[in-house]
C-alpha cells in the first residue's frame, strides 16, 4: 500500500468529493483509486524509481484531474436529483419554513426602515416596532437553523452542523444590545448560513442557487466589515434567500435517503 | 463547445482502443491503471492520465453501455495483499461506437477536394 503523503492527499480528495454520495458509489470510486495508487507504486518500485519522482507524478495526476472530479460529482448529483426530489411535507418542516420566512421578512423590513430613517431613529422613534421585530426575527432565525439540524440530523454532514451552530450563535449575538456586536455577529451568521445551505443543497432540501447566492454575500459582508463600514446592501438579497428557503421548506423536504459519511 | 449527444471524445476513443488492444493480446478485461498505462504507452507520453479524467471517462463509457465492468472477488485481492480491482471490458455497443467514431474521424480528415466531385 502506498502510504506517501501525496497518496494520502489523493485519498483525502477522493473522500472529500465523494462525500454525500450513496455508500456504494463512494466506496467504488475510493477502491478504484486505491487500486490505481497501489499499482503505480508497485510499478515504480519495480522500475526503481525514486519516491520523489513517484510523488510528483501522483500529485500531477491529482491536480490535472481536479476539474473532471468536480464535474463528475456535479453530474452525479444531477442524475440523482430526480430521485431525491420526491419531497414530503411534515408539520415540522412547515413550521421551520414559516420561521425562515418570518426571519427574512422581519429583517428585510428593518433594513428598508433603516435605509429610510437611519440607525438612531430606527431604535428610538420606531423602537416600539423595531425592537420586537428584531428580537422575533433573530429568535426565528436561530430556531430555524437549529431546527433544520434536528429535522435532518440523519443527513446533515459536519459542514452543516458547524454552519448551523455558527449561524445560530451569530443571530443571537446582537441580542446583547450592542450595535457593534450586531455588525460583527452578522458575519458568522452569514458564513454559517452559507455553509448550512451548501450542505442542504447537497441533499436536495434547497436549491443549489441558495448557497451560490449566500456564499459571495457572506464573503462580501465579512470583507467589507474588515475594511470599514459593512456593506448593508448585501442584507436584502441574503434575507430574500431565506424567504426562498422558507418557501422550499413549506413545500416539503426530500424523503430520507441514506448517504455516506 | 458542447459535444454531440452520444459522440465519443478523443480520450474515450483512446480508452476503447486501449481496451481492445489489450484484448487482442489476451487480456479480456482491464482495470483502470492498466488502461492508463496502455494509453500512456500508446501515446508515448511521460505521465499517466489524471485520476479524475480517467475515471470520469470510464464512468461515462460504462453508463453509455460501451464498457461493462465487474469487481473481482475481494478474497483474491486480499490474498495478493492489494485493494480490490474493477475490471472493464468493451461491449459490442462499444465496438460499434468506436468503429463509428473512427469512420467519422476518417471522413473529417479527407481532403475537401476528394469529397467534392466535379460536375
Amino acid at each position: 500500500m502506498n502510504g506517501s503523503p501525496v497518496a494520502g492527499l489523493v485519498r483525502g480528495w477522493v473522500d472529500l468529493y465523494t462525500r454525500g454520495l450513496p455508500a456504494d458509489a463512494r466506496t467504488a470510486r475510493r477502491d478504484e483509486i486505491d487500486d490505481d495508487l497501489w499499482c503505480e507504486h508497485a510499478e515504480a518500485a519495480a522500475a526503481g524509481r525514486s519516491a520523489r519522482s513517484l510523488d510528483a507524478d501522483l500529485f500531477l495526476r491529482l491536480l490535472f484531474g481536479l476539474p473532471a472530479d468536480v464535474s463528475w460529482r456535479l453530474a452525479y448529483r444531477g442524475r440523482t436529483a430526480a430521485a431525491r426530489m420526491k419531497r414530503s411535507s411534515s408539520m415540522s418542516a412547515r413550521i421551520l419554513g414559516v420561521l425562515a420566512i418570518m426571519y427574512g421578512l422581519s429583517f428585510a423590513t428593518l433594513v428598508v426602515l433603516f435605509a429610510q430613517v437611519g440607525e438612531e431613529a430606527l431604535w428610538t422613534t420606531f423602537g416600539l416596532f423595531a425592537v420586537p421585530v428584531f428580537v422575533t426575527g433573530a429568535i426565528a432565525f436561530a430556531a430555524t437553523a437549529l431546527g433544520l439540524l434536528w429535522l435532518l440530523n440523519d443527513r446533515v454532514s459536519m459542514l452543516g452542523v458547524v454552519g448551523a451552530v455558527l449561524a445560530a450563535l451569530g443571530s443571537l449575538g446582537p441580542l446583547s444590545g450592542s450595535a457593534d456586536w450586531a455588525r460583527i455577529a452578522t458575519a458568522p451568521l452569514m458564513v454559517g448560513s452559507a455553509m448550512l445551505m451548501w450542505d442542504l443543497a447537497g441533499i436536495g432540501v434547497v436549491s443549489r442557487w441558495i448557497p451560490i447566492v449566500q456564499g459571495p454575500i457572506a464573503i462580501g459582508y465579512t470583507v467589507s466589515l474588515l475594511l470599514g463600514p459593512p456593506a448593508y446592501g448585501l442584507f436584502l438579497p441574503f434575507l430574500l434567500s431565506w424567504v426562498a428557503i422558507g418557501v422550499s421548506l413549506i413545500r416539503g423536504v426530500p424523503q430520507a435517503q441514506a448517504r455516506s459519511g | 463547445m458542447r459535444r454531440k449527444e452520444g459522440a465519443l471524445v478523443p480520450l474515450e476513443v483512446s480508452i476503447l482502443e486501449a481496451a481492445l488492444g489489450l484484448r487482442s493480446r489476451g487480456i479480456a478485461e482491464a482495470h483502470g491503471f492498466l488502461l492508463a498505462k496502455e494509453l500512456r504507452d500508446g501515446r508515448q507520453a511521460r505521465r499517466l492520465t489524471a485520476y479524475g479524467t480517467l475515471y470520469k471517462a470510464l464512468d461515462r463509457l460504462e453508463r453509455a453501455g460501451h464498457l461493462a465492468s465487474r469487481w473481482e472477488d475481494p478474497q483474491l485481492a486480499a490474498d495478493e495483499g492489494r485493494p480490490r480491482r474493477r475490471f472493464y471490458r468493451v461491449t459490442l455497443t462499444g465496438e460499434a461506437a468506436l468503429a463509428e467514431a473512427i469512420s467519422a474521424e476518417r471522413d473529417d480528415t479527407l481532403p475537401r477536394s476528394a469529397a467534392v466531385q466535379p460536375s
